[in-house]
């Protein structure tokens, strides 16, 4: 098991290197270079200031060497300071000299990000697992027809369109629900418990919409998955050894039908952390989703480099960790018959 | 082609884009209005025989709109959609039939392509480039060429050894001649499905860009544009954002059902489900 976990680990390095080559690229397709944008912010900026960030950014090396230093910058996860922010650290706090922390944009807001994203997973899991197995069982009934159309549904909903549904009919019609940010305004004075229901009654309708995408796609994919399996030979063999179709269905079929979606879940991370930007945007949350959409507009080149990294390794992680699970689960995997 | 009418799902599919098309082909026509012309008297009007689906924040009328933005979805969708599929032909025929290490490289880049949350990469070009119809097109192609290359490459893995390849390759047909009369020609099913629902994808992608004002710019009507402004007035005007929501909703089922239709007809192992 150890050894399967750092070889998996040892491949992240060339994906790593990959995404770096990736980033660069897209780094060289902005207009002029990125002192025209910095300058755009101030006005004021004069020639001899901007030599003096061209030289900061390293723009007067040649591009193998700007690259060099874009990989050592990824690799300290260094990715300097917001144009846009008042020079806020992109990523991590820092301190100047007479002691005063600033926080990072990214340590700020990849919390709430992450919350709402295994929040959502979570529900996606409790919601589609349920109905794909359903539908599997009760296969071109009444039941599994209905679930069809759901997933039919789901997959060509535009999750800001619902959104602004919900917000429209919980929030401004019946106002049943908070429909912007984490907290209420003067939140502060209540109790610890008050604040923490606020908390949970902000969080529904981001945590739902981030969750609807996913759920047509993994219940769609327990279906068909239960399908399989129940027609495989060993469910025939649990069968007529009497077992009860309890035991056949959860004890048998469902974990295995189950394996291949640690897979899926782990590869629908990056469509959860880009799925952000709307849901975020949309609720006024200040997580990385909004983050990025405010630095696209404000063209804030470290802001935008720094997350499309941290995104991308989020999503190397998350599939990492569903990796080291399914071998955990199948040990066929780990000892490397398959 | 029988097969595909006698499945009622592609059958509702196909008919949804058909009409969706005919509607954008004679867009001018039908229109009761000009889609960009402002009136003053007619700001924020709900439904009405005048206005079908009411006017927006401009008093322009929202279902002349609505027509001029179902040309965009379609030509986002079609154009997006054909880049990312003739990169994912290229590439997917070239791994799959050299195999080796041009395989491996081609693969990797798939990998890692797909680990950068596509969103963000979507955006963070945009950001560098001026958002417009045109490089929306090309960044969403540039962006979802992956599934189609490793499709290709699994059709193209499977097929070049069986014996009409071999026969054709053993008569001297050469690799360009093997590719394009044999191989292709076989995996075509496939790659037809994967773009038609490819196209659903890219109409989300390109109504949601629009929505974030990082699409189709005003004037210019997208769906996702009129629901920008649906959002600024979701208090006073529903229907600025109820109807060009439906359409994507639709316009996307309806892709997707004939996409799956055509795959129902075409995989025999599927219609046992």
């Amino acid at each position: 098991m150890l050894k399967y976990i750092i070889k998996r680990f040892l491949w992240m390095i060339p994906m790593l290197i990959g995404i770096s080559l990736i980033s660069f690229l897209i780094m060289q397709l902005a207009p002029g270079d990125i002192t025209t944008t910095e300058a755009n912010f101030n006005p004021k900026a004069s020639e001899e200031s901007r030599q003096k960030l061209r030289t900061m950014y390293n723009l007067d090396k040649p591009v193998i060497v700007q690259y060099g230093l874009w990989l050592k910058r990824m690799a300290t996860l260094d990715f300097g300071n917001s144009f846009a922010s008042h020079q806020r650290p992109v990523f991590w706090q820092t301190k100047d000299k007479d002691g005063n922390i600033t926080l990072g944009m990214i340590q700020e807001a990849l919390p709430i990000t992450l919350l709402i994203n295994v929040l959502s997973l979570a529900l996606i899991i409790m919601i589609a697992l349920p109905l794909g197995v359903i539908s599997a069982l009760k296969q071109n009934q009444l039941a599994d027809r209905a679930i069809t159309i759901f997933v039919f549904i789901g997959f060509a909903i535009p999750g800001f369109w619902l959104a602004l549904m919900l917000m429209y009919w919980t929030g401004v019609q019946h106002h049943w629900l908070p429909i912007s940010g984490l907290q209420s305004m003067g939140s502060e004075h209540l109790s610890w418990f008050a604040q923490t229901i606020d908390f949970i009654k902000h969080l529904i309708l981001p945590v739902f919409i981030s969750a609807i995408t996913g759920l047509a796609g993994i219940s769609l994919f327990t279906r068909n998955g239960m399908l399989e399996v129940l027609h495989q030979d060993y469910i025939t063999t649990a069968r007529s050894k009497g077992l009860s179709e309890n035991r056949v269905v959860y004890g048998h079929a469902l974990r295995n039908a189950l394996l291949p979606l640690i897979t899926l879940l782990g590869l629908s991370i990056p469509g959860l952390i880009g799925g952000s930007v709307i849901a975020e945007s949309i609720f006024a949350i200040n997580g990385m989703g909004k983050l990025f959409y405010d630095a696209v507009l404000m063209r804030d080149f470290p802001v935008i480099m720094g997350i499309l990294t941290i995104g991308a390794l989020l999503t190397l992680i998350g599939n990492l960790l569903a990796d080291v699970a399914y071998a955990w689960a199948d040990p066929r995997v780990r000892r490397g018959v398959m | 082609m029988k097969k595909i009418f006698s499945n009622p799902l592609a059958i509702a599919g196909f008919v949804i884009i058909a009409s969706i098309m005919l509607l954008a082909l004679f867009a001018p026509f039908i229109a009761p209005y000009n889609p960009d012309a402002i009136d003053v008297k007619a700001i924020l009007l709900g439904p009405s025989n005048q206005h079908l689906m009411g006017t927006d924040g401009l008093g322009r009328d929202v279902f002349s709109r609505m027509l001029y933005g179902a040309r965009i979805s379609l030509l986002v969708g079609f154009v997006a959609v054909g880049i990312a599929t003739l990169i994912g032909i290229t590439l997917g025929a070239i791994a799959g039939f050299y195999r080796g290490w041009v395989d491996t490289v081609i693969m990797r880049l798939v990998d890692v392509m797909l680990s950068i949350p596509s969103f963000f990469l979507i955006l963070a070009v945009i950001a560098f480039l001026t958002p417009s119809i045109w490089n929306i097109m090309i960044v969403i192609g540039l962006t979802s060429w992956m599934g189609v290359t490793r499709l290709v490459r699994a059709e193209f893995l499977s097929l070049r050894n069986r014996e009409f390849v071999l026969a054709a390759q053993t008569l001297g047909a050469k690799d360009f001649r093997l590719i394009f009369t044999h191989l292709l020609p076989n995996s075509l099913t496939p790659i037809i499905v994967s773009s038609i629902l490819g196209i659903g994808s890219a109409v989300l992608l390109e109504s949601g860009l629009s929505f974030l004002g990082l699409g189709v710019q005003p004037p210019q009507a997208s769906w996702g544009n009129i629901l920008t402004d649906g959002k600024i007035y979701i208090q006073f005007a529903w229907w600025l954002s109820l109807f060009p929501g439906l359409a994507i909703l639709i316009t996307v089922l309806g892709y997707n059902l004939l996409g799956d239709g055509l795959r129902d007809a075409y995989n025999p192992r599927s219609n046992q489900n």
